[in-house]
């Protein structure tokens, strides 16, 4: 990651995000293939690009993630996986990064945090976006957090705000671009 | 050569700094660990093994089951001591680390390294046992560090819940001389269901005991089979050819006696001629000495063969080559023995005596006495060989 880079992503609070159909798409069939009619979730890494706050997702995948259904906090997330994954994905395309984590949701859960965290050492500020695949109403079936840090009286203590960040489902097109990925 | 899918639970707490294992519980608990994983992976190369620490902010894989065994040391390097270990989020964590391995047809194995006070209770313990079996989990618990009441009865508790035809196991192991690592490589956590997959082990074990080994030529059959077989075969090969060579050095010394034979014979003749009248008595004189002497040898190629037999017969349940080799020596042996009854079927033949006996001046063929001892030739023709070679060392002297 460049330099530069990384100060923008850090300096700046994530503002709008960005999903491109494809991530849709793949996370949609792989949750209709795997988990289709259990009560289990999908989780996956999203990979895409990040620019004065504006987070442009374009790119996913998923990785195997167990959970105990009974005790949330025993889970298990492969990301010896993800590094191999994500290492041959960056050979195809440089300028993908990893951006942050999906969840098939359909709603947060107490265990996200912890895996929320676990994304913090390979993005400085992941972004959660929970994809709703089984939609009851019309619109956007997406929701997007981002992790504060609360400082509680002695100790600090992250919480996760819902941060209604703008989500826009746009295709690609070079319009979109406008310059920040070039 | 299980092929086998390991998880590691490694206690990283803050009792694991004490020093009472040298030089601290957790080096001592890194070693064996080190171990384990080079054992594994020696016995079969498609086995993997993962790591994850109980203590600290909390449960942590450290790597995912994979058989690179570089990766699994490198993330062993630079962990930090602290919190409590908390066993049963560990072993169940373990469990879906290895759900997710990539190989389904390995078993499955967890390994606990059990340092800390388990804050858990019996049931609790007892029923993660139960769903580890369910799943055909093994569980290895390794009980070292911090001795606390209840401590052994729980994870005893826990062992029973898991094990399954006896593939889990326990190790106590108490503070003292002897290094955590050098205790485990004689449990059954490092040689397996009976396997002999502590080749690796053995070997580290020999080195590091000072080459003590209970394996013939010093070389373990598991690490290196085909150099132990070498070395068991040259072993037998060289037994056989001093066997050999020591019967062919009879054999010569028995056909020298035969050469000289001839000699005493023209003694004999000698002596016929110088005495008329005893013609037949040195005969006789050396055909008793003959006997004696030929007596003795015969029993030497007699004790020959049946050591040939022995050997045979181990040859033949050790070595199928090797019993090919012995047969090989003993046809030369028997070649040669029947040489030897060459010698002696041309001494049993009367006609030939006879023809050497009428050249004797003294020796009347048609004498009865000399008659019956070239009846008796054939089988004393030995004997007169022998009783030469002691006539000739007493001439001598």
């Amino acid at each position: 990651m460049d330099v530069i880079k990384t100060q923008q992503i850090s300096s700046r609070p994530i503002e709008k995000v960005i999903v491109h159909p494809l991530v849709l798409l793949s996370i949609v069939d792989n949750y209709n293939r795997v988990a289709k009619d259990t009560r289990k979730r999908v989780i996956g890494v999203l990979l895409g690009t990040s620019f004065k706050g504006t987070v442009d997702v374009t790119n996913s995948y998923a990785v195997p993630f167990e959970e105990d259904e009974k005790d949330p906090s025993i889970w298990f997330l492969d990301h010896n996986y993800h590094e191999s994954m994500f290492s041959m994905f960056k050979r195809i395309n440089a300028k993908e990064h990893v951006v942050g984590w999906y969840s098939t949701g359909p709603k947060l859960r107490e265990n996200d945090l912890d895996i929320h965290r676990l994304f913090h050492n390979y993005v400085p500020n992941p972004v959660l976006v929970i994809i709703d695949v089984q939609p009851k109403e019309l619109g956007i079936p997406t929701k997007a957090y981002y992790d504060v840090e609360e400082v509680k009286e002695n100790a600090t203590q992250k919480s996760q705000k819902d941060i209604t960040l703008v989500v826009k489902i746009t295709p690609f097109s070079p319009a979109n671009r406008s310059g920040t990925l070039a | 050569m299980v092929l086998e899918a390991t998880m590691i639970c490694i206690d990283n707490s803050e009792w694991m700094r004490n020093g009472d294992y040298s030089p601290s519980r957790f080096q001592a608990q890194a070693d064996a660990v080190s171990l384990i994983c080079g054992a594994k992976t020696q016995s079969n190369p498609e086995n993997t093994v993962g790591i994850l620490t109980m203590a600290g902010k909390g449960v942590r894989v450290l790597a995912t089951p994979t058989s690179d065994l570089g990766k699994i040391l490198s993330c062993m390097h630079g962990l930090e001591m602290g919190g409590e270990m908390n066993l049963a989020a560990g072993i169940q964590i373990a469990q879906l680390a290895l759900k997710h391995r990539q190989n389904k047809n390995q078993q499955q194995r967890i390994i606990v390294f059990a340092g800390s006070p388990i804050k858990h209770e019996k049931k609790a313990l007892e029923m993660i046992g139960k769903k580890l079996k369910k799943n055909s989990v093994a569980l290895d618990i390794v009980d070292f560090g911090e001795d606390e009441d209840g401590k052994p009865e729980k994870l005893e508790a826990l062992l029973t819940s898991v094990n399954n035809n006896d593939t889990s196991h326990i190790v106590h192991v108490p503070a003292g001389q002897n290094a955590l690592s050098d205790v485990l490589i004689s449990t059954p956590v490092f040689t397996g269901d009976g396997e002999g997959g502590s080749g690796f082990a053995a070997a580290a074990a020999a080195a590091a005991a000072g080459g003590v080994s209970d394996f013939d030529f010093g070389v373990d059959p598991n690490i290196d089979p085909e150099l132990a077989l070498a070395l068991r075969v040259s072993m037998e090969e060289e037994r056989a050819r001093q066997e050999a060579a020591a019967k062919r050095a009879a054999e010569e010394a028995t056909r020298q006696e035969k050469g000289e034979e001839a000699q005493p014979q023209s003694d004999s003749q000698n002596a016929t001629m110088n005495a008329t009248e005893k013609a037949s008595d040195p005969m006789d004189e050396d055909d008793a000495l003959l006997k004696q002497a030929l007596a003795l040898s015969m029993n030497i190629p007699g004790s020959d063969s049946s050591a040939g037999d022995a050997q045979m017969s181990e040859a033949t349940n050790d070595d199928q080559e090797f019993a090919l080799a012995l047969q090989m020596s003993m046809q030369d042996g028997s070649k040669d023995s029947s040489a030897q009854s060459d010698v002696s079927k041309v001494l049993g033949d009367q006609s030939f005596m006879s023809s050497i006996l009428s050249s004797l001046p003294g020796v009347d063929p048609n004498d009865p006495k000399v008659k019956d001892l070239l009846a008796s030739l054939p089988s004393q023709s030995e004997p007169q060989e022998k009783k030469d070679e002691d006539e000739q060392p007493k001439d001598d002297k």
